[in-house]
């Protein structure tokens, strides 16, 4: 959930698959090959730092270990309501001031809000590092927060969700989609919350999970750009040192019980010109691989292995049902598949595929399906995983040419709980992956039971009569 | 104190200056090929990212075959020479090769990004693609109707609608108000003939742009863009566009389509890039719409009466012609109420200008913001391609301060009074038109056909 909102002339039309697709299999990382370098404040904030030095320009992300999977199950959505309110002032700056600086510099900050962190974040010139740090850590512990700043905010994030989700049928079926894959996680609720809820949340409610969450201890600080680590060193401990350490706070969630029946929703819109079909398989992700691993190792290649699945099967032009499904047999306009590892609990291995002009979907899910029984039968040949490993190397390499891009994944990966060692091995575990892995976690995961299956249709509008 | 903020931040952006074009360090690279290569080398990463493009976006589309230019963006990695569609794509993904092209109204540009032990064969696959595309049956078909059905959600979406119905209200009659997606009739009938006449008409060399940014040296640079290009036409006939002059009539059309939301879109005649006050025109709409949460529209319409999550306005610069336009979303019973605020907005900022304090923050802002544009190789060498297309010359880096310091006060005024007109602003409103009871506006049905 983006808080805020550039204008931008609208040139591009239905991103939905574009932007689908970019949230796949996002670019992997080694933070060997960023050269990232670590350290910890006394009060507990862990600092990471990515130079590159292409440009005289940084880019600042703080990440909180909280995201709306940590809030209250009654007024879901907390976590993203306060991203909101955390632009509304302090006790030295007022409400929108810390945009204005940002903005008159002419750099842009933003937040954005998941199910398992909170994240705030600019890109300025270089030299204005030392003030943006320094609001940063003034809104980590100075934050006021009044009826009158904070009860306007709840109509803000109604038209939020009005826009993007109750005028947008996809965003509708997906969140149906969470609702009945999660039988019991908080991963089943929205980001932004319901309706409902939404119009009930109080200052109080705000405050609550602000003086919870908010403190160096449960937080993480990466700095990308042309910077080097003894700046921000020196900065980190200026602002941010200052500030005491909270109590430890413990993330404890409900967590899934053993699926028993394969799930499957349907969404029929006047608006759909697209229609969809979309498949999630519950999946471990890279964290909980990691917190397994000391007792188990062959959990920890896991998710390493449904990665490499994820580009056999849905690399782009390269992947097996593009090639089999799109070009070959025709059965589909689109056709992919991908597995991310990013959350913090369960994740899922995702299939979609969009049939051409009048084409049928009942024989486009026969064909995904044999795709999906041919991976579990025959398991995937020595070239194919060869070449798909190769992409994904590659893939790490070109990571390395941006600012922004490596410093969101480091933060987002570290408040996640993950190591930076952990995260730098990306490489080498992706290159460990083996053709049985593969087929051993395919087989493992990959059942009915553990899915549900999303299809969206158009529906005629004589049917929607009003 | 604000002021003494405001100057330090110009000061600092000028210390900036400097540094920044020492380090973009710009070369302009003579070639055999004749075309013009601008090259800055950055050897952090085995990366290299190749940005051209010519003349010749949709805006160019033979009358009846709208969406040439679309379509033909689509089909360049789909198969030339002695490869078919697999074996081209195998060659790129093989290897990672970013590949991209794509049709703006004015140019079409190409994207190429590469590890540099692989620029021997992007060189040799981009030259194929541009010389002897194949436009197989297969790939064409797979292509096209990729872009019908994209033609067809076009019809469902309310941006697009009124984007449509923008085109018809200010447009009308000009290349740049037919759908650049062309038509599902015009996309239909299109041809492999079109599209090879497509390569042949405006890839040539007298209107190419290159800019390669990364881990290669000049001479490296030259045999790439001579391996790359060296074999196109020099020339070819390409009819220039007619001058654009919008309609200036105002008013407002609402589209009835039912959704819980509306989708509002409004515009006005504007400027092109090249007029001598596109900085002041620029720093008037920053402090209207243009800036983000620091606008009087953002601050009127969101943040005093949370009408709306998001609401902007931006110059709208083509070669031809100009607009400013803006876009927002609101619920059907405030529409009338948030145009209101618009139309006042507008008519405040012409008649008055922005404050000092406005003005000072836009310019700290378009100053400070530039360094941004350089942040990876493939955003270089784009923004390169940009000044070369935009004809602003090799040394614009270090001149766009300057310039944009040496606006007065005066200035801005002067522009926004010349330009913002509240009665010259047209309002499409895409939504449930029984719940939006807007003075005097016409209200259509969408088009059944795009």
């Amino acid at each position: 959930m983006r808080h805020r909102f550039r204008f931008r002339p609208a040139a591009q039309v239905a991103g939905l698959f574009l932007s689908f697709l970019v949230a796949l299999p996002a670019a992997p990382a080694q933070a060997q090959i960023f050269e990232a370098e670590e350290f910890t404040l006394a009060n507990g904030l862990q600092v990471v730092v990515v130079p590159n030095h292409l440009s005289p320009v940084v880019v600042q992300a703080v990440a909180y270990k909280a995201g709306a999977a940590d809030g209250l199950p009654a007024k879901n959505g907390i976590a993203h309501f306060l991203e909101h309110l955390m632009f509304k002032g302090t006790q030295k700056l007022a409400p929108g001031q810390f945009s204005m600086e940002v903005d008159k510099r002419g750099g842009s900050d933003n937040a954005y809000t998941t199910q398992d962190v909170t994240i705030y974040h600019q890109e300025i010139a270089k030299e204005h590092l030392d003030l943006v740090m320094g609001m940063e850590a003034d809104r980590m512990v100075n934050l006021t927060l009044t009826d009158p700043i904070v009860l306007p905010e709840r109509d803000v994030i109604l038209q939020e969700r009005l826009g993007r989700i109750d005028n947008e049928p996809g965003a509708r079926l997906n969140e149906a989609m969470n609702a009945a894959l999660y039988l019991n996680h908080p991963y089943r609720l929205p980001v932004i919350g319901w309706r409902h809820e939404i119009e009930r949340y109080t200052t109080a409610d705000a405050i609550a999970f602000y003086d919870r969450f908010y403190a160096p201890n449960n937080a993480v600080l990466v700095v990308g750009g042309d910077v080097t680590v003894e700046e921000v060193r020196k900065l980190a401990e200026k602002h941010f040192g200052p500030i005491a350490a909270h109590a430890p706070v413990v993330r404890e969630r409900l967590q899934e019980p053993a699926p028993a029946a394969a799930r499957r929703l349907t969404l029929a819109d006047e608006r759909v010109r697209q229609p969809y079909l979309l498949r999630r398989y519950l999946a471990p992700s890279l964290r909980q691989a990691e917190a397994a691993a000391s007792a188990d190792a062959a959990a920890r290649a896991e998710p390493y292995a449904l990665i490499v699945l994820g580009e056999i099967l849905g690399g782009g032009s390269a992947g097996r049902l593009y090639r089999h499904m799109v070009v070959d047999q025709k059965s589909a306009l689109s056709a992919g598949a991908g597995f991310d590892g990013k959350s913090y609990d369960l994740d899922t291995f995702t299939f979609y595929a969009t049939p051409r002009q009048g084409g049928d979907m009942a024989a486009m899910e026969q064909a995904l399906d044999a795709e999906i029984a041919a991976i579990l039968k025959d398991g995937v040949a020595a070239e194919e995983l060869a070449e798909a490993k190769q992409r994904l190397q590659i893939d790490a390499i070109k990571a390395r040419d941006s600012i922004g891009g490596p410093t969101f994944l480091v933060a987002e990966a570290l408040a996640k709980g993950r190591k930076l060692a952990d995260v730098q091995a990306w490489p080498e575990r992706i290159a460990a992956v083996t053709q049985e892995d593969v087929v051993e976690a395919a087989r493992k995961y990959l059942r009915a039971e553990n899915s549900v299956t999303g299809i969206l249709l158009p529906k005629a509008p004589q049917e929607a009569s009003q | 104190m604000k002021r003494v903020i405001s100057r330090l931040a110009i000061f600092l952006a000028f210390l900036l200056l400097p540094r920044l074009a020492a380090a973009l360090e710009i070369q302009n690279i003579p070639n055999d090929a004749g075309i013009e290569l601008w090259l800055v080398e950055d050897h952090a990463n085995p990366i290299i990212s190749v940005a051209f493009g010519v003349k010749g976006g949709t805006a160019y589309d033979p009358p009846g075959k709208e969406g040439l230019a679309e379509l033909a963006s689509g089909l360049f990695d789909e198969g030339a020479g002695e490869l078919d569609s697999a074996a081209f794509q195998k060659q790129l993904n093989d290897r990672g090769i970013d590949f991209r092209f794509s049709a703006g109204q004015d140019d079409f540009t190409g994207d190429l990004r590469f590890l540099s032990q692989d620029r021997e064969v992007a060189a040799n696959l981009l030259s194929l693609a541009l010389t002897q595309p194949r436009f197989d049956a297969e790939p064409l078909e797979r292509i096209r109707n990729g872009l019908l059905i994209e033609i067809a959600q076009g019809a469902g979406d309310p941006g697009y609608i009124a984007g449509r119905n923008l085109d018809q209200m200010l447009l009308d009659g000009h290349p740049y108000g037919r759908p650049g997606n062309g038509t599902t009739e015009s996309v239909s009938k299109l041809t492999a003939a079109d599209l090879k006449d497509f390569v042949a008409r405006r890839f040539v060399r007298a209107r190419l742009h290159v800019a390669i940014v990364g881990d290669i040296d000049a001479t490296a640079a030259r045999a790439w863009a001579q391996q790359a290009f060296g074999k196109l036409p020099e020339t070819a006939d390409l009819p220039d566009l007619p001058p654009l002059t919008p309609s200036a009539k105002g008013g407002a059309r609402v589209v009835d389509f039912a959704a819980p939301q509306a989708t509002i879109l409004f515009a006005q005649p504007g400027i092109t890039r090249s007029d001598p006050d596109f900085f002041a025109a620029y720093l008037a709409n920053y402090s209207l719409g243009g800036g983000g949460f620091s606008s009087r529209l953002m601050t009127e319409v969101r943040e005093k009466r949370g009408l709306v999550y998001g609401i902007g306005s931006d110059l709208w610069t083509m070669d031809a012609g100009g607009l400013i336009a803006g876009q927002f979303e609101t619920d059907p019973d405030k529409v009338v109420e948030a145009i209101r605020i618009v139309r006042a907005e507008w008519a405040r900022m012409a008649a008055e200008g922005p404050s000092a304090e406005e003005l000072e923050n836009a310019r700290t802002y378009l100053i400070g913001y530039y360094p941004r544009n350089f942040t990876s190789t493939m955003k270089t060498a784009q923004a390169l391609r940009g000044l070369q297309l935009e004809a602003l010359g090799i040394d614009y880096v270090e001149r766009r301060q300057k310039e944009i310091a040496a606006v007065t006060a005066a200035d801005v005024r002067r522009v926004a009074a010349r330009l913002l007109d509240a009665a010259q602003l047209s309002f499409i409103v895409v939504g449930p038109a029984a719940q939006i009871p807007l003075d005097g506006a016409e209200v259509v049905k969408p088009a059944a056909q795009n």
